[in-house]
């Protein structure tokens, strides 16, 4: 019996090191790394450039834009995700499941393709903005009223991909309304503008909070739509960028530092806020019964806000999908393409160079869903399950690259491995095919941990317990009680870091190689290069996949 | 005097009807219960009086105004629900204080009147504590406090007692009672548990299926059911379909039955405790043979269960020293015509 708990310690203390040296190596390291970089001047160690960052108005600018950017799109997407949340979920909309569904549409669409095809609809040529033009002395109108650029264009497209955190965190408050609570109120005479401020807002405003963070940090770290669009209105991202191109390390070093750090910051700020405002229900509530609207003039207006919204969400992915179809070199002048082939494809699909991309992604992204497994689940089994004094270490180290904006986790991959390092096994990475997905990896393991620690807490230690009582043997447990609860939740979680990685953008552009150049590269290679259909056919192909694995994620049944 | 009046009352979810045609009327400083199983309107009729839900025809008139049509919040009832629904995010003085703040009290009268109806459940010195840590019972004091608080006209409580224990049940059943005689407040008592009815209630509603099928005090709701519902449903009884005849009920072929009168009814229910049991005959009227099939004790009382013929009869006798007769034994049963009651459906 002894020998079997020196055994299991042992084990538990070699699980335990090699995460611990793997999360070092691979979170904190590079962080320490760029701040050292940033640090790093002629003269020895000194903030000389962070004095020369402050002193040169375009930096400062830009991480001023940066905050705009950031704390506008909270805003813009605060409002839209929290407003459809209330339409679909607390009202009796028409085809509230239908749209509900739609609505959760953009969260698997990778941000560039989405930036592409807002760019072939709303973009100086696009197809809606010609439609426009065509139809502007019928209309009226002297001008275009819109322009897909700067501070707004961004916005607009952030609107898009964004809204999805506050839709999804607001929908679920709402679900969990007890609605008795606001039947309560009303019996103690609340009107209907007090139930709303202090029974409703209280209830949703955890998700509010927690919303406003991931959607600020999003906002923050924008890369595709900032660089592509953004014209004039230059951003850390795309600044970062810039200095790594022009080989300037040490200011690309400075610059991520002082992103992460206001990154940081409002996460710290929003926290405070989140535990002060933090509940706890212990009697479970009925939920609340989505509220009939008798008006017909009002009804009127959510059919046809329901149907615009739907037309507003399929319109780009049914012009990625409409695009990746027009006959090559056809489609120059006019303002609808008019020939339509299977070129793209086949061409995607025949020639070795063109599937390259396709298939280096998908490599890549399974790479990176595998280096997550095996990071997070024994990750979320030391800090659900055991007593280790300090997994506390291991949740912020493991959740450190949330709070990280993609750039500024490419900058930290490039200075920690472009010299050999212990982690590495004395190894350059820098220019390496596994630097990618390593990279990937760093970005996507905290949404892992969630995963795979959610999973571990549906796991009653009852069962493991009922399992033994029951004469089952550790090995028996594993696999017939503890894996089929787990499984689920990692299934889940590895096919939505496959979806994430597979068109991932920021990242890639900082560290690609002739080897492993994925799909996000090649279909900004396609825009320039003036093959716009091939580059919607890689879209196409990587949306297509995102919604299969989505309709898989969805039938993984739930324990 | 009359604090509350219900003229016919209906009520149809999906066409389903729920309350059809209800008619009721409550005095001042009842303690008024409505009892039936789940989904015979009674929960439906309550949120009718607190007007979260519109009947569609009949009126609901209190203090002599007609209140169908008032919005709930305009309506001087309070309510306690089921789950009490506390506001999780608010401490117990909050909860308590939220009604005051909606009137727009000053911070002092707020500060005064949250601590006295808070002393009064017993709840002094829980001000700070926030709702979640508290147990299911003082949950429901909080509850309570934060709609007297109110001073309502009227009470309505949803089956406050269905969260909790047992135990706690039976204690919570007398501070209620004991502060509704304090504040001499009507309250109206939904609940599907008879024994909760039968002690608390002045005056008992039966519901049954949206029909208000009975009312009266517990005493004349247990002792003079208005039918076989009631009588099934209130209290154990032994219930059995007959034929009427010449001053007799017909069982079956071999076993029947002398009544004290002649009644119309297709039912005759006698209650277990109303039922002599004895091993010897006396020869008296009504009186049966049978074999004791199951025996069982619970403190005070020993209930049996005899087979008469093909008939079975429960019969409960106080447990007293010398009454426990044993399984297999035969017995006689007498059952005094003055206590069958002969019902209909």
């Amino acid at each position: 019996m002894e020998k079997l708990h020196h055994k299991s310690s042992f084990l538990k203390v070699a699980v335990i090191s090699l995460l611990l040296w793997s999360l070092v190596g691979f979170i904190l390291y590079p962080v320490l790394k760029t701040f050292q970089v940033s640090l790093i001047t002629e003269d020895g160690l000194s903030i000389r450039h962070y004095i020369h960052f402050f002193n040169t108005q375009s930096y400062v600018i830009a991480l001023k834009n940066s905050i705009i950017l950031g704390v506008l799109t909270v805003v813009v997407c605060g409002f839209i995700g929290t407003l459809l949340a209330f339409l679909v979920h607390f009202f009796e909309m028409p085809f509230r499941k239908t749209i509900d569904k739609l609505l959760l549409l953009p969260i698997v669409l990778p941000g560039l393709v989405i930036v592409f095809a807002f760019v072939q609809l709303y973009g100086e040529s696009g197809l809606v903005t010609k439609t426009i033009q065509t139809l502007q002395t019928l209309l009226g109108l002297d001008e275009i009223p819109f322009k897909l650029s700067g501070l707004s264009g961004i916005l607009f497209i952030h609107a898009y991909t964004q809204y999805i955190y506050f839709y999804v965190n607001v929908s679920i408050a709402i679900r969990h309304i007890d609605r008795y609570t606001i039947e309560a109120a009303r019996n103690l005479g609340a009107t209907k503008w007090q139930i709303l401020t202090t029974i409703i807002l209280p209830f949703i405003k955890p998700a509010i909070i927690a919303s406003s963070i991931i959607t600020f940090m999003t906002g923050i770290g924008s890369f595709s739509a900032p660089s592509i669009i953004g014209g004039s209105y230059k951003v850390m991202t795309t600044q970062i960028l810039l200095s790594k191109a022009n080989n300037y390390m040490d200011i690309a070093a400075t610059q991520v530092i002082i992103l992460t750090f206001v990154s940081f910051m409002f996460l710290g700020v929003m926290r405070h806020y989140e535990n002060k405002c933090r509940f706890e229900s212990s009697v479970k509530g009925v939920g609340i019964k989505p509220q009939k609207i008798n008006n017909p003039v009002v009804k009127m207006i959510l059919m046809i806000l329901a149907f615009s919204l739907v037309l507003f969400i399929l319109l780009p992915i049914v012009t990625v999908f409409m695009l990746s179809f027009v006959k090559p070199g056809t489609w120059m002048i006019e303002i609808y393409p008019k020939e339509f082939s299977m070129a793209n494809y086949i061409k995607i699909f025949t020639k070795s160079r063109s599937l390259a991309p396709f298939i280096n992604s998908f490599i890549m992204a399974l790479l990176t869903a595998i280096l997550c497994i095996a990071i997070a689940t024994p990750a979320s089994y030391i800090i659900v399950k055991t007593k280790f004094k300090f997994k506390i270490m291991i949740e912020a180290l493991i959740m450190m690259p949330w709070a990280i904006p993609a750039s500024a986790i490419a900058i930290n991959m490039i200075n920690a491995f472009n010299h050999p390092t212990p982690f590495t096994g004395n190894q350059i990475l820098v220019g390496e095919y596994i630097l990618l997905p390593i990279a990937y990896f760093v970005s996507q393991v905290p949404l892992m941990f969630r995963t795979t620690t959610i999973s571990f807490q549906n796991l009653n230690n009852t069962f493991i317990e009922a399992s033994k009582s029951l004469r089952g043997s550790s090995f028996q447990t594993i696999r017939k009680v503890v894996l089929p609860i787990i499984t689920p939740g990692i299934m889940g979680g590895t096919m939505l870091i496959v979806i994430r990685s597979i068109g991932e953008y920021t990242i890639s552009t900082y560290l690609y190689t002739v080897q492993n150049k994925p799909i996000s590269i090649a279909m900004v290679n396609g825009i320039f290069e003036y093959e716009i259909g091939l580059a919607m056919a890689y879209g196409a192909l990587v949306v297509v996949f995102a919604l299969v694995a989505s309709v898989f994620i969805s039938k993984i049944p739930k324990y | 005097m009359e604090l509350l009046s219900l003229k016919n009352i209906e009520k149809t979810y999906e066409q389903k009807c729920v309350l059809n045609k209800v008619n009721l009327s409550i005095k001042e400083g009842e303690f008024f219960t409505f009892l039936g199983p789940s989904g015979c309107g009674k929960t439906t009729l309550l949120r009718i009086i607190a007007g979260f839900v519109q009947a569609e025809k009949g009126t609901v008139t209190f203090e002599g105004n007609n209140m169908t049509n008032t919005p709930a919040e305009k309506r001087n009832v309070g309510m306690v629900f089921q789950n009490y629904a506390l506001f999780p995010f608010m401490n117990v003085f909050e909860n308590v204080a939220y009604g005051l703040k909606n009137k727009k009290d000053s911070k002092q009268t707020i500060l005064q009147q949250v601590t006295k109806y808070l002393k009064l459940v017993n709840l002094e010195g829980y001000e700070a504590r926030n709702v979640s840590e508290l147990s299911g019972g003082e949950q429901q004091r909080v509850a309570l406090a934060r709609s007297l608080v109110m001073q309502p006209k009227l009470l309505l409580l949803d089956e406050p007692l269905s969260n909790l224990d047992a135990r706690l049940r039976d204690k919570m059943r007398m501070e209620l009672k004991e502060i509704q005689s304090q504040l001499g407040i009507t309250t109206l008592f939904v609940t599907h548990d008879q024994t909760e009815a039968l002690t608390m209630s002045d005056r008992i509603a039966v519901f049954d299926q949206g029909n208000c099928v009975q009312v009266g005090t517990p005493y004349e709701i247990y002792t003079a059911p208005a039918n076989v519902f009631v009588a099934n449903f209130i209290g154990d009884t032994n219930l059995f379909k007959v034929q009427i005849e010449n001053n007799k009920a017909v069982l079956n072929s071999t076993v029947s039955l002398d009544l004290c009168k002649d009644s119309l009814g297709e039912y005759i229910s006698i209650r277990p405790q109303d039922i002599t049991i004895s091993d010897k005959t006396e020869g008296s009227l009504n009186t049966l043979s049978g074999i004791v099939k199951k025996v069982s004790m619970s403190g005070p009382l020993i209930e049996y269960i005899v087979t008469v013929e093909a008939l079975e009869l429960k019969v409960i006798k106080l447990n007293t020293i010398g009454a426990e007769y044993k399984r297999g034994q035969q017995v006689y049963l007498t059952l005094e015509p003055r206590c069958i009651k002969i019902l209909n459906e």
